[in-house]
C-alpha cells in the first residue's frame, strides 16, 4: 500500500498525538528517556527540558516519597500498576496526576525500561473532592439524613440517622426497607404524604411527626423529602433523601420552662386563695348552714311527732339538695384551683369562666363593696386553654382593682368587664376607675417584683401575663382615660379551624 | 310568760338561708317576720314584742348600723347577731351596741332557740316598759304648753306659790292648770305622777330646753 504508513511510522504517530503523556523512563533514577508534546500542554516544560532528568524530581515531596517505598518496587516485580500524585509544573504549582506504568523486560526478565501513560486529573479531584467534602457535611449533620431508592429501600444513613434509627451501629449491608426504620403506621404516611408531593413537585416540605420503633420517646419530625433523578439510569435513577429533624432536646427544655412555669403559676394561685380563704370560707359556710336548718327542722318536727305532708317534705329536701350541691359546686371549685395540676386543654367559654370567677370572689367583692357590671355578647366566647390559669388572671386582675379601691369611697368601687367577638379573637377588657397606673409603673407594670402596694411580691401581673402568652393572646394596659385603668386581654377564639390545628399540635 | 305571742324577726339578705331559718323558727312555734335588708326592717317594725335575729353582714344598711339606728330610735328589741365564722372584730362591735349575743353560722338548732326563749322572756319587762313609757309619753302630749311647764315645776316638788310666782301668773291658775295635769297624766296623787314623769324624763327634759 503506498500511502500506508509503516507500523513503526503510525505508532511514533500516536504518541506523538496522543492527549495523554507517553514516556519512558530509564530504571533505577526515572530519568525521562523519551516523551510526548502532550507534556508540554499539561506541565509547561519542553521535552528537551525533561529528557535526562529523573521523575521523581518533579514529584511532590509527600507522593514521591510514598512512591519510592511502595509503588516503584512493586513495578519492578509485579508490571503494571497505576497511581495517583502531584506533579510539578513548570511554573511551580502542582497538578493531580495518574501514571500507569508498566515494565519492559528481557527474555531473561531482566528490567529495561518502564514506560508511563499519565493524564492529568486535577478536574476529577477536585470535584471527587468537593463531593468528599459534601458527603463529610452530610455525614456530621445533626440532621438525621437518609436516602432511599425508588423502592423505598435505604442506602445511606449519616451518624445521626444511624445513632438514633440503627443504634449507632455501622450501616447495615442489607438493603433495609424504610417501613422496617419508620414503623409501618409512620412509613404509610411519609409515602401517601411526602413522596407523593416529592415525586410530582421535587421536593416535599412540611413537619410530619414520625415515630420509629426504635426510636421510642423521641421527638422526630420529618422535615423535607427530596426527589433526585439520574436521567441517565431511567427509572432507577429515582432516588429520595429524607431529612429529619430530632427535637427532642428542644421539647425537654421546653417542657423544663413549662413546668417551672406551671410551678410559679401555681405557687401564686395558691398563695392568693389564701388571701381569699375568710370570703371562700363564708361562701361555703351559707349554703351549709341553710341546709342544716332544714335538716334539723325536719328532724325537730319528726321528734315531736309531728307528720310533715308530702309536699312540704318535698320541698324540704329539694332546699337541702341544692344546697349542698352549691356548697360542692363551690368546693369543687375550689380543688381545681389548688390542685397542682399540669396545663389542660379544653374548650371552655369566657362568660362561664366568669361568672365562676364572680361566685368565688363574691364574699371578697361584697366586703369591698366592689361592683361588677358585664357587657358581654350574645355567643359564648369559646376559647381553648387551661380553664383555672385563665381564671387565675381574672382574679389576679380584679384583686388588683380592689386592692386599687382602698382609698376611695365605697361609692365608687366599680369594675366595668366587657367581652367582644372578632372573626378570630375574643377580647376582654377589665376597667376600673381607682385612679389609673403611676406613669413610673406603667412601661414596667407587667415586670416580675413591680408593685405599687404595699403588701405582696409583685406577681401578679407578671404571672398573668405568662399565662396569656401562654395561651396565644396578649395582655396590656390602657391608661389614657385620667383616673382609670384598662386592662385588655386578646386570645385566641376557637373556632373549627383553630381546634383542628391544635389537636394536630397535640402528640 | 307567753312568749307565743311574741315575734321573731330575721334580717338577712341571703334569701335561702332567711327563708330556712324562717322555717325552722315556724317549726318551732315561733311567729316570724322575715326581711332582706335593715331598710325594710325599719319601714316594717312597729315595736311589736319579740327580738331581732339580725346578719351583720349584709349589702346596703349594714347589721352594725341598723343596731345603731335602732338604739337612736329608742327601741328596746334585743338584738341576736348572726356571723359567718371568724369575724371577731365584728360580733365585738356588735356586742358594744348591746346585743344581747352572738350565733356563729352554721348553728345548733337547740342552742339557738334556747337563746331565742331565753331572750324573749327576759326582755318581757322591757316591753312591758316601753309600753307604759309609751303610754304616759301619749298622755304628757296632750298637755298644753302652759300645762306642761306647771307641770315641770311641780314635778321639780315646787310648791303652788313658787309656781305662781315663777310663772307670773296667780295660785288659782295654778291650781287650775296642776288638776288639769293631774287628770291628762290619769294620775290620782302627786307620788303618781312623779313615777310616770320618771319614765320619760329625756322626753320632758328635751321639750323643756324646746321652750
Amino acid at each position: 500500500m503506498q500511502d500506508a504508513l509503516s507500523s513503526d511510522a503510525r505508532y511514533r504517530l500516536l504518541v506523538e498525538r496522543s492527549g495523554d503523556i507517553i514516556s519512558t523512563h530509564r530504571p533505577g533514577d526515572w530519568a525521562y528517556t523519551s516523551l510526548n508534546p502532550a507534556l508540554e500542554r499539561m506541565s509547561g516544560f519542553t521535552v528537551d527540558e525533561l529528557l535526562g532528568v529523573p521523575a521523581y524530581e518533579l514529584f511532590h515531596p509527600d507522593d514521591a516519597e510514598a512512591m519510592k517505598n511502595k509503588l516503584i518496587p512493586a513495578i519492578y516485580h509485579h508490571g503494571a500498576r497505576t497511581f495517583r500524585y502531584r506533579s510539578r509544573d513548570k511554573d511551580g504549582s502542582y497538578s493531580w496526576m495518574e501514571s500507569t506504568h508498566s515494565s519492559v523486560r528481557d527474555e531473561d526478565g531482566n528490567l529495561l525500561e518502564i514506560i508511563a501513560i499519565t493524564r492529568d486529573i486535577s478536574e476529577q479531584v477536585k470535584i471527587e473532592e468537593a463531593t468528599k467534602r459534601l458527603a463529610s457535611v452530610v455525614e456530621a449533620s445533626f440532621a438525621l439524613i437518609l436516602f432511599c431508592d425508588r423502592h423505598q429501600r435505604v442506602s445511606y444513613m449519616n451518624q445521626a440517622a444511624r445513632d438514633v434509627l440503627w443504634a449507632g451501629k455501622a450501616d447495615p449491608e442489607v438493603r433495609l426497607h424504610l417501613n422496617e426504620l419508620l414503623g409501618e403506621d409512620n412509613y404509610q404516611q411519609v409515602v401517601n404524604e411526602a413522596f407523593a408531593k416529592a415525586a410530582v413537585d421535587g421536593s416535599w416540605n412540611g413537619v410530619l411527626r414520625i415515630k420509629p420503633p426504635q426510636a421510642q420517646g423521641r421527638y422526630l419530625l420529618l422535615e423535607e423529602v427530596i426527589a433526585h433523578s439520574r436521567q441517565e439510569l431511567g427509572k432507577e435513577g429515582n432516588y429520595f433523601s429524607l431529612i429529619v429533624r430530632d427535637s427532642t432536646e428542644q421539647k425537654l427544655i421546653e417542657r423544663q420552662v413549662r413546668d417551672q412555669q406551671s410551678e410559679l403559676i401555681h405557687a401564686s394561685r395558691v398563695l392568693t386563695l389564701g388571701e381569699m380563704a375568710t370570703g371562700l370560707a363564708h361562701e361555703i359556710n351559707q349554703p351549709l348552714a341553710t341546709t342544716l336548718n332544714y335538716a334539723r327542722g325536719a328532724v325537730r318536727k319528726l321528734e315531736e311527732g309531728e307528720r310533715l305532708s308530702g309536699d312540704r317534705l318535698r320541698q324540704v329536701f329539694d332546699q337541702i339538695v341544692k344546697q349542698t350541691q352549691l356548697a360542692a359546686d363551690i368546693v369543687k371549685r375550689l380543688r381545681s384551683l389548688v390542685r397542682k395540676a399540669p396545663y389542660q386543654r379544653s374548650e371552655f367559654s369566657l362568660q362561664q369562666v366568669l361568672q365562676e370567677v364572680e361566685q368565688l370572689l363574691g364574699h371578697d367583692l361584697w366586703s369591698n363593696s366592689m361592683s361588677v357590671e358585664y357587657e358581654l355578647p350574645d355567643e359564648d366566647a369559646k376559647v381553648i386553654g387551661d380553664r383555672v390559669q385563665i381564671q387565675q388572671v381574672l382574679f389576679n386582675l380584679l384583686r388588683n382593682s380592689m386592692d386599687a379601691y382602698q382609698e376611695l369611697p365605697v361609692q365608687q368601687r366599680r369594675v366595668l368587664i366587657q367581652v367582644k367577638l372578632s372573626e378570630d379573637q375574643v377580647e376582654l377588657t377589665l376597667q376600673d376607675f381607682a385612679g389609673g397606673v403611676q406613669p413610673s409603673l406603667r412601661d414596667s407594670l407587667f415586670e416580675p417584683y413591680v408593685t405599687s402596694k404595699t403588701k405582696g411580691l409583685g406577681m401578679g401581673l407578671s404571672i398573668s401575663r405568662s399565662i396569656i402568652e401562654a395561651h396565644g393572646g396578649q395582655i396590656s394596659i390602657d391608661s389614657s382615660e385620667p383616673g382609670s385603668a384598662r386592662f385588655i386581654i386578646l386570645l385566641p377564639r376557637n373556632c373549627q379551624e383553630n381546634l383542628m390545628l391544635q389537636n394536630k399540635e397535640t402528640p | 310568760m307567753n312568749t307565743a305571742q311574741h315575734t321573731v324577726f330575721v334580717v338577712d339578705d341571703n334569701q335561702d338561708f332567711r327563708e330556712s331559718l324562717a322555717w325552722l323558727l315556724e317549726g318551732a312555734g315561733y311567729h316570724v317576720k322575715a326581711y332582706e335588708s335593715a331598710e325594710d326592717f325599719l319601714l316594717g317594725y312597729q315595736q311589736q314584742p319579740g327580738c331581732l335575729l339580725l346578719d351583720v353582714r349584709m349589702s346596703g344598711m349594714s347589721g352594725l348600723a341598723l343596731q345603731q339606728e335602732l338604739i337612736r330610735r329608742g327601741e328596746v328589741i334585743p338584738v341576736i347577731i348572726i356571723t359567718g365564722h371568724g369575724d371577731v372584730p365584728v360580733a365585738v362591735q356588735a356586742m358594744k351596741n348591746h346585743a344581747v349575743d352572738f350565733i356563729e353560722k352554721p348553728f345548733e338548732d337547740t342552742a339557738m332557740l334556747a337563746l331565742i326563749e331565753d331572750t324573749l322572756a327576759r326582755s318581757e319587762e322591757r316591753f312591758v316598759e316601753q309600753r307604759l313609757k309609751a303610754d304616759v309619753l301619749a298622755c304628757w302630749r296632750e298637755l298644753s304648753r302652759r300645762e306642761a311647764d306647771v307641770a315641770r315645776l311641780v314635778i321639780n316638788g315646787l310648791a303652788n306659790r313658787e309656781i305662781a310666782e315663777q310663772l307670773g301668773i296667780s295660785i288659782k291658775t295654778v291650781e287650775i292648770h296642776r288638776s288639769r295635769v293631774m287628770t291628762k297624766m290619769q294620775a290620782k296623787r302627786l307620788p303618781e305622777l312623779m313615777e310616770k314623769a320618771a319614765l320619760i324624763k329625756s322626753e320632758i327634759l328635751s321639750s323643756n330646753s324646746s321652750c
